[in-house]
């Protein structure tokens, strides 16, 4: 996601781009949602070091006796249900989740850039024949596909859990893709730019896409969010990463059998996943917001 | 005027023909939900149309007679069904690629409302720049940034205002700004689409003033499109009257106020507020009955019959062809004897 953004950016603002910087930077929106994420995925490349904070960073370094038991020093979260330390466990879990919202969604909006564009600005049978293939795709209830592909494909990893939710999440984004590119197809700076004599490509480049991108990038920005929290439901559902994975999902799945006599062990994954999802809706909106001339 | 908005040295002389249209036609198929025609619209219809080197032709009309229809087959934005167009002696009705871009560069458009018709994410320098590189030939790479400063002053802005984003601007100040866009790249032929209808009043005579002034300088010729007769009056050499997809009657100015021959024009100037009490006290007041009947089934022989209070059987027979009234005015009507002793 942070890529996408940082190449619309410059799209934007062509000659301009410290502008949008600096007024990113005026929004405590921004500077507190950027600040979350930054931590979050250095914390995803880099696991070790966060882990290591309170001594006893290896997340397999388990002790059965302790299963389950709560805050002690040293493991600020208490101990997961094998008895390893559950902050460790949470620190690497970040990865896999924002592994799989980030390549979801770049796979996604890319997807929903080159078809929304084409359907949208050459219209009539390109569009008809990609529109149904779109209606397809979007007909299938989201989890339940996903769900069905896991089950036939059998492999469970970050690239099949990935394959399986970028499949089905395309849709969303191109169909209103396409519909913000009809909406700036029909603009009349579209018609003065074909009057001076621009080519298609540069109509499509220089004037569309700007204009039609900003909706796809806050819905982009909303399917992150959206993408870890069906990574982590089709975990929890039993078809998406397996133990010995360590991710959020995982946890929570397991958590849920022991919610009764060991809450934490719900609690902790569950808090990081909401400030993640809830850090990309913010940066969305911030984004959205500064490429925006109108907006001050 | 530096030298590089000097008017081009293969300009023709004043007077000749720049742009001639014949028998223009547009007609638009409407579809029923399951993509099957049903109808056609005939939004223009065999419009003949001259337009002189340096002159400026307004073209006038009720909303939906098709005069945007028109500016948009004149700008080659849109392809007429049939009929044919000529620039100076090149027919240029079935241009692309490499040629259309040259037809561009003589033939350019001001669009109705500058509200629209600037990118909002681009910069009023953005914008100016836009043609410039599009036809990179014009001027040089490191010679634009100064283009686009004298453009800005030619149509009165600043040129600090070339970093500045359209909704900074006032609506007189971007249609500023649509002129100078239009005329990066030295057009000879400019098409005025309504291009002061979107602005309050007092705006509307700054850019009719600016307008008139850049064709003086520039030797500009203007189809200058508008449904209001009052601005026509001030800026138009000669003035052709539409009604339903036709034109039905052209003359100079002058003449066409003084001494209207076609009823409808007769009736569109009698609509026009008389500001002399002297002179509203004399004058009869033509208000036509009915609305503008639907261009997708117009009424037989005389489009104009059906509101017409001259009109007889063989108005529904005859379609009227514009016959001359005396030598530059001409007007298409089977009744304008009668026609001219009710005005």
């Amino acid at each position: 996601m942070s890529s996408a953004t940082a190449a619309e950016v410059s799209i934007e603002t062509t000659g301009r781009p410290r502008g949008v910087l600096r007024k990113l930077l005026r929004r405590p929106r921004f500077v507190i949602s950027a600040t979350a994420l930054s931590l979050l995925v250095l914390m995803a490349v880099a696991p070790a070091p966060f882990a290591g904070i309170f001594g006893h960073g290896d997340p397999r370094a388990c002790d059965l006796a302790r299963s389950g038991s709560g805050a002690a020093p040293g493991h600020p979260f208490g101990f997961d249900i094998q008895g390893c330390d559950l902050y460790a466990q949470v620190v690497y879990g970040a990865r896999p989740s924002i592994t799989i919202g980030i390549a979801v969604t770049l796979i996604s909006v890319l997807v929903a850039v080159a078809v929304g564009s084409i359907a949208g600005y050459y219209g009539g049978v390109v569009d008809s024949v990609l529109g149904r293939v779109i209606d397809v795709f979007y007909g299938f209830p989201f989890i339940v596909a996903a769900i069905v592909i896991l089950t036939a494909v059998g492999v469970r990893n970050i690239w099949t859990v990935c394959a399986a939710l970028a499949a089905f999440s395309w849709p969303t984004m191109t169909r209103v893709m396409r519909s913000s590119v009809i909406v700036a197809k029909n603009a009349e700076y579209v018609r003065a730019a074909r009057a001076l004599g621009a080519s298609d490509l540069r109509i499509l480049r220089r004037h569309i896409l700007p204009n039609a991108f900003a909706p796809v990038l806050v819905l982009a920005s909303l399917s992150v969010a959206g993408i870890i929290a069906g990574e982590a439901s089709l975990t929890f559902l039993g078809v998406g990463l397996q133990p010995p994975t360590i991710s959020w999902g995982v946890q929570l799945n397991t958590a849920q059998s022991y919610f009764n006599s060991a809450s934490h062990l719900l609690l902790y994954p569950s808090i990081f996943l909401s400030v993640t999802v809830l850090a990309f809706v913010l940066l969305g909106d911030a984004v959205r917001d500064a490429v925006d001339p109108k907006a001050h | 005027m530096t030298d590089l908005m000097q008017t081009r040295p293969d300009t023709l002389r004043p007077g000749e023909d720049a742009l001639t249209g014949r028998g223009l036609t547009r007609h638009f198929p409407v579809r029923d939900g399951l993509g099957r025609t049903v109808g056609t619209v005939k939004a223009v219809q065999d419009v003949d149309l001259q337009l002189r080197s340096g002159e400026c032709l307004a073209l006038v009309g009720e909303s939906g007679c098709g005069k945007s229809t028109l500016a948009s087959l004149i700008t080659l934005l849109d392809r007429p069904t049939a009929g044919s167009m000529r620039l100076e002696e090149q027919d240029v009705s079935s241009l692309r690629g490499r040629q259309l871009r040259e037809f561009r560069r003589n033939v350019q458009i001001v669009l109705q409302d500058p509200y629209a018709a600037l990118n909002p994410r681009l910069t009023i320098g953005q914008s100016l720049r836009e043609p410039l590189e599009i036809h990179g030939g014009l001027v040089r790479r490191g010679e634009r940034e100064a283009k686009v400063v004298e453009l800005l002053e030619l149509v009165g802005l600043d040129a600090s205002h070339r970093h500045r984003y359209p909704h900074e601007f006032s609506g007189g100040q971007r249609q500023r700004v649509c002129i100078a866009r239009a005329l990066a790249v030295s057009p000879r032929i400019l098409v005025c689409d309504e291009p002061v209808s979107a602005l309050d009043v007092s705006v509307q005579a700054q850019i009719l003033d600016l307008l008139q002034h850049l064709q003086r300088e520039l030797g500009l010729a203007y189809l200058f499109i508008s449904h209001d007769l009052a601005v026509v009056r001030g800026i138009a050499d000669r003035v052709a009257v539409m009604y339903l997809g036709r034109i039905v009657e052209e003359g100079p100015t002058a003449e066409v106020f003084t001494h209207p021959r076609h009823p409808y024009t007769q009736a569109l100037l009698s609509s026009v507020p008389v500001t002399d009490p002297r002179e509203r006290s004399t004058r009869e007041r033509i208000r036509l009955s009915g609305d503008v009947p639907s261009p997708t089934d117009p009424p037989s022989g005389c489009a104009f019959r059906s509101r017409c209070w001259l009109a007889t059987d063989e108005c529904a027979t005859t379609v009227p062809s514009l016959e001359h009234v005396s030598a530059d005015h001409r007007a298409a009507c089977v009744r304008l004897d009668a026609a001219r002793t009710s005005a």
